[in-house]
């Protein structure tokens, strides 16, 4: 069949590239958000407060060219916040996301190989934490981190990880226990185990190897979802970072772009727009990647079909 | 069959405490008291919310709500029931009592969530409005996605299976919340189909948010029985029935779509659960009526009888979800049953 011919499997589909293309694009701009963006994000500026967009030009409201997405009601710039909200979302899939990974891989792979108890304890716990509603849970969890010193760490952002790897690693951990099961059956670690190969061995030789392809795509199509997150949080208005002084700044993130332009959506939509956009941009891409990840490595379910 | 149900309900009840028992001591670790939360002063709702509690009224308030018993105390009195200081008995989850909202007043929470507004039935209180929307979208997306996975598999790698495997995945890589509010600007601000705040009693209201929840898992819904088709398809005994003369169709109807139906069935849960936990989201966009509505608000309020409430009838419902999925595919599937 012309689907099984080399030159078709090797070529990229356009959708694929496009993906790496604004993937790359947000990083570039997340690495350099500091060099491009006009002004500082937090800089107020008195009497330039609630500019419209620079393309405006109604009368009563004309945008200001210095300031292309306009300002929020404390002059500050809504671009250079735009710029800054792509290094908080890289941050957060730099970070998170391999934090959860790793407690769910340590997590499956010890409840796979361990005995009958951690076995037990292992699917009694992802039960309860699965029979938890997971915003929820979420939330409970940036509440009670944020009111502590560590909640101030990174702007806040280390307690959107917390409670993203407090939620997610059952789901990761859940797919690696599966295939941890699967391994132990075949003969090569029946052979390991009989050569004398201890637990450690068994794993770094054996089991990762086995598990890495899941682990990719799990990595990939879970990106999204923690930058999803924290635009959630923004979108329904629970905030990151406490502000016992009474001002409700919120972090530099497209969630507080979006919950600060949520309430200013008569005045300038954009605010909300944009990173909604940028999001939806970021996370189709990591979708269509994780899409295109998936199929290439477990081609057995296509080619062994029969009727 | 008997020893199953015994083990199953064991379990039901094990998971259920352990729930509850999270839940409660991660609320408790939320520092503040329902009367002075920190997030009291944000969005509109703070003109409302914002009430001047000196000590001593607090004090007096957590002495009537037992907020200042010991936290075992509180837990038990919780689950079990206590004795009042008047003598009273109050008895707590294994009476199906839910506890007592402290920001409302003092309503018992099953009240709020089970009782519908005056002279309306039962299917418009909290909870009810939240079972029927899940209840909708989920026999959707059974309904919808079962029969496009297996035209898809029938007709799989012909440009029907790719165009429609494209198109689902592009919508549901769409965050929810953006169709949500993208819809709202379309349907509600631009279009005026659609009250901001509608007449829930009315289904045409109702068309939107399902939608969107039936958007959400259904590429999955798709994709697994697609997937569980073609694996159906490649048994030993598919070649088998291909080589005593049964036709493509013939074949697909008789063995391979019996044999999918098995592993489809088992991932129902996990979309069931989806869909409750997307449900959530929907509810806060849409100001929908259901119980999650209820649950943001709680948590932002600190309402410790509220979420409580609320966990352990989500916790319920995923544990019946399961529970039942499980019964049907013993039933279906002789192989479960001789374990």
């Amino acid at each position: 069949m012309e689907a099984g011919s080399p030159e078709k499997k090797s070529r990229i589909h356009w959708s694929v590239g496009l993906s790496i293309f604004i993937i790359v694009l947000m990083a570039l701009a997340a690495l350099f958000a500091s060099i491009i963006s006009p002004y500082d994000p937090m800089r107020m500026e008195i009497g330039q407060s609630n500019y419209p967009p620079a393309w405006y030009n109604t009368p009563g409201r004309v945008g200001h060219a210095d300031h292309l997405l306009g300002t929020d009601r404390f002059g500050r710039d809504i671009f250079s916040h735009l710029l800054h909200g792509a290094r908080a979302a890289m941050f957060l899939a730099l970070i998170a996301i391999p934090l959860t990974a790793l407690l769910g891989i340590l997590v499956g792979i010890i409840a796979g190989l361990g005995n009958k108890t951690t076995e037990a304890i292992f699917l009694r716990l992802t039960d309860i934490v699965s029979s938890l509603p997971s915003f929820m849970f979420a939330v409970i969890v940036i509440f009670i981190v944020r009111a502590t010193p560590t909640g101030e760490i990174f702007g806040g952002l280390i307690t959107l990880t917390l409670a993203f790897a407090l939620v997610n690693w059952v789901n990761l951990a859940r797919l690696i226990y599966a295939s941890v099961l699967k391994i132990k059956q075949q003969e090569f670690m029946e052979a390991a185990r009989s050569l004398g190969a201890g637990k450690l061995r068994q794993v770094f030789k054996h089991v990762l190897p086995h598990i890495s392809h899941l682990v990719i795509v799990w990595i990939v199509s879970n990106i999204p979802a923690v930058i999803l997150l924290e635009a959630l949080m923004g979108y329904i208005g629970i905030q990151i970072l406490q502000r016992t002084d009474g001002s409700s700044f919120q972090d530099l993130s497209w969630g507080g772009l979006i919950f600060m332009g949520r309430s200013n959506l008569k005045l300038n939509p954009f605010m909300l727009l944009v990173p909604t956009v940028c999001i939806l941009a970021i996370s189709m891409s990591f979708s269509i990647l994780g899409e295109y990840l998936r199929e290439r490595t477990n081609p057995q379910i296509e080619s062994s079909q029969i009727v | 069959m008997l020893s199953f149900l015994f083990q199953r309900i064991a379990r039901a009840l094990f998971i259920l405490v352990s729930v509850e028992l999270l839940v409660f001591l991660l609320v408790h670790a939320i520092p503040g008291n329902p009367w002075d939360t920190p997030d009291k002063q944000i969005g509109a709702r703070s003109a409302l919310t914002m009430l001047y509690v000196d000590d001593l009224t607090v004090e007096r308030l957590s002495q009537h709500y037992g907020l200042n018993l010991p936290l075992w105390r509180q837990f038990t009195r919780y689950m079990i029931g206590d004795v009042e200081t008047d003598g009273k008995l109050v008895c707590g989850v294994i009476c199906g009592n839910l506890g007592l909202s402290v920001r409302q007043g003092g309503r018992n929470v099953q009240e709020i969530l089970f009782s519908p507004p005056k002279g309306q039935s039962p299917w418009n209180s909290r909870v009810g409005y939240t079972v029927r929307l899940v209840t909708y979208s989920f026999v959707i997306v059974a309904l919808l996605g079962v029969p496009l996975g297996v035209a898809s598999a029938f007709w799989a790698k012909s440009w029907f299976d790719k165009a429609l495997s494209t198109l689902l995945t592009s919508v549901a890589s769409i965050p929810i919340f953006i169709l949500g509010l993208l819809s709202l600007m379309i349907f509600a601000s631009g279009l005026n189909w659609i009250n901001v705040l509608p007449d829930w009693t009315q289904p045409k209201y109702w068309i939107i948010p399902t939608a969107l929840l039936v958007i959400i898992p259904l590429a999955t819904m798709v994709r697994l029985t697609r997937a569980s088709m073609l694996d159906a398809m490649s048994g030993d005994y598919i070649r088998t029935a291909r080589a005593k003369g049964l036709t493509r169709s013939q074949t697909i109807w008789k063995h391979v779509l019996p044999n999918a139906l098995i592993t489809i069935l088992t991932f129902l849960v996990p979309i069931f659960v989806e869909l409750l936990a997307a449900s959530f989201i929907i509810e806060a966009i849409f100001a929908f009526p259901g119980f999650g509505q209820e649950y943001w608000d709680a948590i932002r309020d600190l309402d410790y009888g509220r979420i409580m409430g609320i966990t352990f009838l989500y916790a319920c419902g995923i544990i019946f979800t399961n529970f039942f999925l499980e019964s049907v595919y013993r039933l279906i599937d002789p192989r479960m049953r001789s374990e």
